[in-house]
């Protein structure tokens, strides 16, 4: 432990130095933003249900957002510290001088809640440091620490109890990771260790820890630089503390790009993994190989086309799988824009051990774009995922359709819109009821151009669940900003959120939110 | 030695005319070649944008890592400076088809350093790099913002998808798109053997090794299994983020045993799989993956039946 202190100290201690040698010239000066704000909230119903505002505290806020602070030697400072003094504070900062330097933090607090009240709710903290240092153009040496907690009781009503299961859970996960990187434009080497370190308060038995480590390494042949290379190795060992289990895999990849012209290019891609665990023994080898030829016709467009193929062995039972792909795109002209994409995949299940036995998989997609240089844009899209599985007689269609406009004039202000439709049919084993759902996402917002001092937006997005689903929720933007001499600002924002789900008679929500800031703009 | 003074005479004399033409270009491109200030004359202010970032101007700054010049990615100042419209210059964010990548490629690899194999969709679809990343800006990695709100005006479908019943809290701030999709140890498309590794980063308590596991939560395979399996991470009508509602979502690759359609359908009738089964994602102690605490939630009910497990 005093070993462990000891090698904090000194890592502290360096990174000082580090950071006093780099920004010891005088400052040259900064911004920033002070916003001094009350969140007022006034709710009614289950706490439980919408999600937006499962994060949202009524109090004093405090923020320090666009904090910018350079000085002549090309340090730089940036931070966007949000919500200081409340729980569900934000905020993230970044020192470094590009090409040589960087050191960034950042905190963040989400809490989720589970009942009508909010009195079972749980609370994820993060915290993370990232470092890095650049002797020269050609290293790069890097390293940080992260954590995470996760604390708190969660409920579900049970009917048939009349009452709700509560259990309690209480975990945090550390990280650490160092790496070092040796390479120019032309290749690099990078290899990189991750430590995690799991601890269970609640229950020893899940404690655990894992070990990580990743190369890469990427280079153009010399003397052919139409082809490049690239390979790696990524190894993990998960272990459980209490009961010696061990998880282990290695994954080794291999790629390569050969360019036969500059716009005819073949791509080759091989994945090998391989995991074992120790109790119960057990052990799967994974193949994988994907090869695609591309050709592009300059900004006219392009089509790609591949074949991909996959081994799963796990000694008792073996699935192989075979897959075709191919994309498309095309400018007809320079403000049109299609793209579609279509892909499938069959496996056969050699043996019949495993689960899921033969299926099915297809996906495609397309896009149409059309931009105005003076205007903005229209587009629309659509994307399917489809799967069969007759040995378990199931199947899933999953569609999405979704169109969006986006309108900008200089003179009048900024306008988007956009729509989606969700279509979702899932026919489950032959047992059990199929699953259906239909959804519609409507959201839009306005910005006009401020009018003298003042400027004013409005949004809105409505959401509704139909079919085995019967959801309906929305919510209404408003803000306003009026700017006062010497960069002063008042900002109002009230928002409205309702929830209703017409299936349960206590699950709906509503919240009326008004948040009320002051904000100062600094020159430092 | 009048031998070796004249062979000096004739090697300097060659070593002159070689160096001759060199010398001239480089005088000629020293004296007609803009320096910053000229370009910052009309151009205002444009080189504080670049101060935070690896593009400072090498004439700004101090000790400078590499020499960065208006000119360097604004071809065309000779017309430019005859006739100073914004047509006769330039502007790597405007350009399309190949061009779009080469103008940032001259310099950098497009994302081929950062790991992600040299295989990136957005190049290959010739993106225009400035539709993630913005030049004139002080953000980390040149980002066009912090909060990566710039992926969702091309995936306007991701976007609205992040409005319903569930969905991460992106819109939120407290995690962003590249939280997930990093250009990291991509692998396939589907990513699943990748996404196990990313989903454990914020969820270590859901991923292996347990005991007794459940197949589709550690998917130690590259086909497209994984937690995408019962989740879909973008937003979904269901309650955490479950692609069908739990008394239905074990259906899809379970039968209903026997005995639970009879014993369960009674005084429990209502109840989902996971009431019971709630260590879904793994346990160290039930191998039909039971919570631990049944006893205390059904009193001894249970074990009147399940005596064995």
């Amino acid at each position: 432990m005093k070993h462990t202190h000891f090698i904090c100290k000194r890592a502290a201690l360096a990174v000082t130095l580090v950071l006093l040698l780099s920004s010891v010239t005088v400052a040259s000066g900064g911004s920033a933003s002070i916003r001094v704000g009350y969140t007022f909230n006034d709710d009614t119903g289950s706490m439980a249900v919408n999600q937006p505002t499962y994060n949202t505290y009524e109090g004093l806020g405090l923020s320090l957002s666009d904090v910018h602070y350079r000085w002549d030697n090309g340090t730089y400072l940036t931070a966007d510290l949000r919500n200081i003094t409340m729980n569900n504070r934000n905020v993230r900062a970044w020192i470094g001088k590009p090409g040589r330097f960087s050191l960034s933090a950042t905190n963040d607090q989400y809490r989720r809640v589970y009942d009508w009240s909010g009195g079972d709710f749980t609370r994820r903290r993060n915290t993370s440091v990232q470092g890095m240092y650049q002797p020269s153009r050609y290293f790069k040496f890097f390293g940080g620490y992260g954590r995470t907690d996760k604390h708190g009781t969660t409920s579900f009503f049970l009917p048939a109890l009349s009452d709700s299961i509560v259990s309690r859970g209480d975990w945090s996960q550390t990280r650490y990771n160092v790496g070092g990187q040796v390479g120019d434009k032309h290749g690099l080497v990078k290899v990189e260790y991750r430590r995690f370190d799991i601890t269970d308060h609640t229950a020893m038995a899940a404690d655990r820890k894992a070990d990580q480590v990743d190369v890469t390494a990427t280079s153009a042949v010399p003397g052919f630089r139409q082809i490049f290379l690239a390979g790696g190795l990524n190894y993990r060992k998960d272990i459980i503390e209490t009961s010696i289990t061990e998880l282990s895999t290695n994954q080794y990849w291999g790629a390569g790009k050969f360019y036969f012209t500059p716009t005819l290019l073949l791509d080759y891609r091989l994945v090998f993994a391989t995991t074992k665990r120790n109790s119960p023994s057990q052990e799967i080898d994974n193949l994988q190989n994907t090869v695609t030829l591309a050709k592009s016709w300059g900004r006219w467009g392009g089509i790609r086309a591949g074949y991909e193929s996959r081994i799963i062995d796990d000694i008792l039972s073996r699935t192989i799988s075979n897959g075709v792909l191919t994309n498309v795109w095309a400018r007809p002209t320079s403000r049109l824009y299609l793209s579609g994409l279509f892909a499938t995949r069959k496996a056969d299940a050699e043996t019949s051990l495993t689960v899921l036995g033969d299926e099915n998989r297809t996906r495609g997609g397309a896009t149409i774009r059309y931009s105005h240089p003076d205007w903005g844009t229209i587009g629309a899209r659509w994307e399917g995922r489809f799967r069969r599985n007759n040995e378990l007689n199931s199947s899933v269609d999953y569609n999405v359709a979704s169109g969006d406009l986006n309108l900008e004039r200089a003179r009048y202000g900024r306008l988007s819109v956009s729509y989606s439709y969700y279509m979702g049919t899932y026919e489950n084993r032959s047992d059990v009821t199929s699953y259906k759902f239909r959804d519609h996402v409507l959201s839009g917002h306005v910005y006009p151009v401020a009018y003298r001092n003042l400027t004013f937006d409005a949004g809105g997005t409505w959401y509704r669940s139909r079919r085995d689903q019967d959801i309906e929720k929305f919510n209404l933007d408003f803000g306003a900003s009026y700017r006062f001499p010497k960069g002063h600002r008042l900002e109002v924002r009230y928002n409205v959120f309702n929830y209703d789900d017409y299936h349960f008679i206590d699950k709906y929500y509503t919240a009326n939110i008004v948040e009320i800031s002051f904000i100062k703009d600094v020159q430092f | 030695m009048k031998n070796s003074i004249a062979l000096t005479r004739r090697l300097a004399w060659v070593v002159a005319m070689t160096l001759l033409p060199f010398s001239f270009v480089a005088s000629t491109r020293a004296q007609s070649n803009p320096v910053d200030a000229d370009c910052l004359n009309c151009h205002d202010g444009y080189d504080k944008s670049l101060i935070g970032s690896s593009h400072r101007l090498a004439s700004t700054v101090k000790n400078p890592a590499s020499t960065v010049a208006c000119i360097s990615c604004h071809d065309g100042w000779q017309k430019h400076m005859e006739d100073p419209n914004k047509d006769n210059i330039t502007n790597p964010s405007r350009l399309a088809g190949k061009d779009a990548v080469t103008a940032c490629s001259e310099c950098h690899t497009p994302h081929r350093n950062l790991d992600n194999y040299g295989f990136d969709v957005h190049t290959e679809l010739q993106t225009n790099c400035a539709a993630c990343h913005k030049v004139h800006n002080n953000a980390g990695k040149l980002l066009v913002d912090g909060d990566a709100r710039f992926c969702w005006n091309c995936h306007q479908n991701t976007k609205v998808a992040f409005a319903r019943r569930s969905a991460h809290p992106v819109k939120q701030g407290n995690v962003s798109c590249l939280s997930c999709h990093r250009f990291v140890r991509k692998v396939d498309q589907d990513l699943s053997y990748a996404f196990s590794y990313v989903c454990r980063d914020c969820h270590p308590d859901r991923g292996g090794p347990n005991l007794y596991e459940h197949e589709p939560v550690v998917a130690y395979s590259t086909d497209g299994r994984g937690c995408m399996e019962c989740h879909d991470p973008h937003g979904s009508e269901n309650d955490q983020l479950l692609k069908q509602p739990p008394d239905r979502l074990c259906a899809t690759c379970h039968a209903t045993p026997a005995k639970h359609a009879t014993a369960h359908q009674g005084a429990f009738a209502g109840v989902d799989c996971l009431t019971c089964h709630g260590q879904i994602h793994g346990s160290s102690t039930k191998p039909a993956l039971l919570n631990d605490d049944l006893d205390a939630v059904f009193g001894l009910n249970c074990w009147l039946c399940h005596y064995v497990k």
